[in-house]
């Protein structure tokens, strides 16, 4: 008897303690704090929500830190009077990395349900999760298949597969973006090795000329994208998706009885500002469609393309389309007007 | 200063001592992260890079001396519509807007508390980049490795027989005296 008013007393501490973790946090957390459920349940379920909950970020925080581990490796091999010939055994290591990313996630995808986690910053949910697969197995299979070219046109630099895999790591993080921020941030990372990569066989004249104008037009539409979200913000004060959609929702039904009493002050304001919404919208669709190279903004890619070492085109075709698409479609389409 | 001095090197350091002079003005209103940015990226960044380049040009000095009355007239025109822009604007912002402030009855309290507890800019913001927005402070930060790692994989020159390697002893053993010097 005295076992089990401890096991009480026990449980309820227990619950106040998962209780007050969980408490700074806004979340979808289901909190069970019944007395008749055991400790194990509780547990179970309260611990593996806290730790499972930030961690779904693993794989991606994996990928950076073995790419450091790798640039480091590289730079200490190869600065050498020898002048070893590393970029095989570098790209067969990050095809080993992005096996690994590929199990992580793998693993990661038992929880796989819709909730936000870094201050709604990564949005974790089945899209995101089966386009990164996707993204994975295809890069993987890009390695395999660009190895051949390297060798054959000498592109020895063990730098080129580490750019791939800075990419790819913008690449994972446009996916599961939930956040302007984010997003611009994971854009300018992988456009900023696309760069690199389109401007990497350094003997070619044609090379270098592609590299520039895809850094020109790419910074071009990187202002633009910028622009765009610095008047949605302006107009609506947030950056973040949610926050975004359920904005734009309650205009959508406060919209029929905008003459009766009952909109708020703060609706009628906003629309008001819907022309400067739009607007807004516009700007980031076209730098996004331009990055895209999307029928009316398609004429930059055929310099770069054709410029550009094969391999990298090869990379830039397959997997910045998937990427981009996968960040237009949820995010914008049903939530603009 | 900045326009009347000869010398175009003095004129960069008199424009630097603007920055400070105007970034002090802020830190006095109590915007320390925007004062500091200011020093940070106008006298850290621009300035350095104004001296640079005017080092780097080598101009002639041109005595304007004799040329700078010729702009006297516009210039004095100039000067006295900011002066009386001033003068009509600055009045109106330091009344105040407290009724009571004049009236005998006036609260004129100072608040301990916020005095004594309080955050700074710096550290507000520091709190919130570390904690919420984690993520994207890590991101911003493979930016600029990839931002370095880029030019230098663009222009490293790599063969056999070149090293980059530190020799110590090469660079410790460099005086004055073997520096070539080109006037």
């Amino acid at each position: 008897m005295r076992a089990q008013s401890e096991f009480r007393c026990c449980d309820s501490f227990v619950s106040n303690i998962v209780f007050l973790l969980l408490e700074g946090k806004d979340d979808y957390v289901y909190l069970p704090c019944k007395n008749n459920q055991t400790i194990e349940n509780l547990f179970s379920i309260n611990i593996k929500m806290l730790i499972f909950k930030e961690i779904q970020l693993l794989p991606e925080i994996f990928l950076g830190i073995s790419l450091i581990y790798l640039i480091i490796h590289g730079t200490f091999i190869s600065v050498n009077t020898r002048y070893l010939l590393i970029q095989n055994s570098v790209l067969y290591l990050s095809v080993l990395i992005l096996s690994m990313f590929c199990f992580l996630l793998w693993n990661n995808a038992v929880e796989c349900s819709d909730f936000q986690i870094f201050n709604n910053g990564i949005i974790v949910d089945f899209l995101s999760f089966s386009s990164k697969i996707w993204i994975a197995i295809m890069s993987i299979f890009c390695f395999l298949m660009i190895q051949r070219y390297i060798t054959i046109q000498r592109i020895n630099y063990f730098e080129y597969s580490i750019l791939i895999l800075f990419a790819l790591l913008g690449i994972f993080f446009i996916c599961s973006s939930n956040d302007l921020i984010t997003a611009y941030l994971s854009i300018e990372l992988q456009s900023l090795s696309f760069y690199v990569m389109a401007a990497m066989k350094k003997d070619s004249a044609f090379s270098v000329d592609a590299g520039l104008k895809y850094f020109i037009l790419g910074a071009f539409s990187s202002s633009l994208f910028l622009f765009g979200s610095s008047i949605l913000y302006g107009v609506s004060g947030t950056v973040n998706f949610e926050d975004l959609k359920n904005l734009f929702s309650s205009i959508h039904t406060e919209q029929g009885n905008i003459t009766t009493s009952t909109t708020s002050i703060f609706t009628q304001r906003i629309l008001l500002e819907g022309s400067l919404i739009q607007f807004a919208l516009v700007f980031i669709f076209v730098s996004l469609l331009f990055k895209l190279a999307v029928a009316p903004f398609h004429l930059w890619s055929l310099d770069v393309y054709e410029e550009s070492p094969t391999s990298s085109t090869f990379f830039f075709c397959s997997s910045t389309e998937a990427s981009n698409l996968c960040f237009i479609d949820p995010n914008f389409l049903f939530k603009s007007f | 200063m900045i326009i009347l001095s000869q010398n175009s090197i003095y004129s960069v350091l008199f424009l630097v001592l603007s920055f400070v002079s105007s970034s002090s003005v802020l830190f006095l209103l109590e915007c320390e992260y925007i004062s500091l940015i200011f020093i940070l990226i106008y006298v850290g960044a621009i300035a350095v890079l104004f001296l640079f380049v005017v080092m780097m040009l080598d101009i002639k000095t041109i005595y304007l001396a004799k040329d700078s009355l010729k702009y006297f007239p516009f210039g004095s025109f100039l000067g006295i519509v900011f002066l009386s822009e001033i003068l009509i604007v600055v009045p109106s912002i330091f009344e105040s807007i407290n009724p009571y402030s004049a009236n005998f009855l006036a609260n004129d309290y100072s608040d301990w508390l916020h005095k004594l507890d309080y955050f700074t800019e710096i550290i507000s913001i520091g709190h919130l980049l570390y904690t919420d927005y984690v993520i994207q402070f890590l991101l911003s930060g493979n930016i600029l490795l990839l931002a370095t790692i880029g030019p230098v994989t663009l222009v490293l020159v790599r063969s056999i027989g070149t090293s980059k390697t530190q020799v110590t002893f090469k660079q410790l053993s460099r005086t004055y005296e073997s520096v070539l010097f080109i006037h």
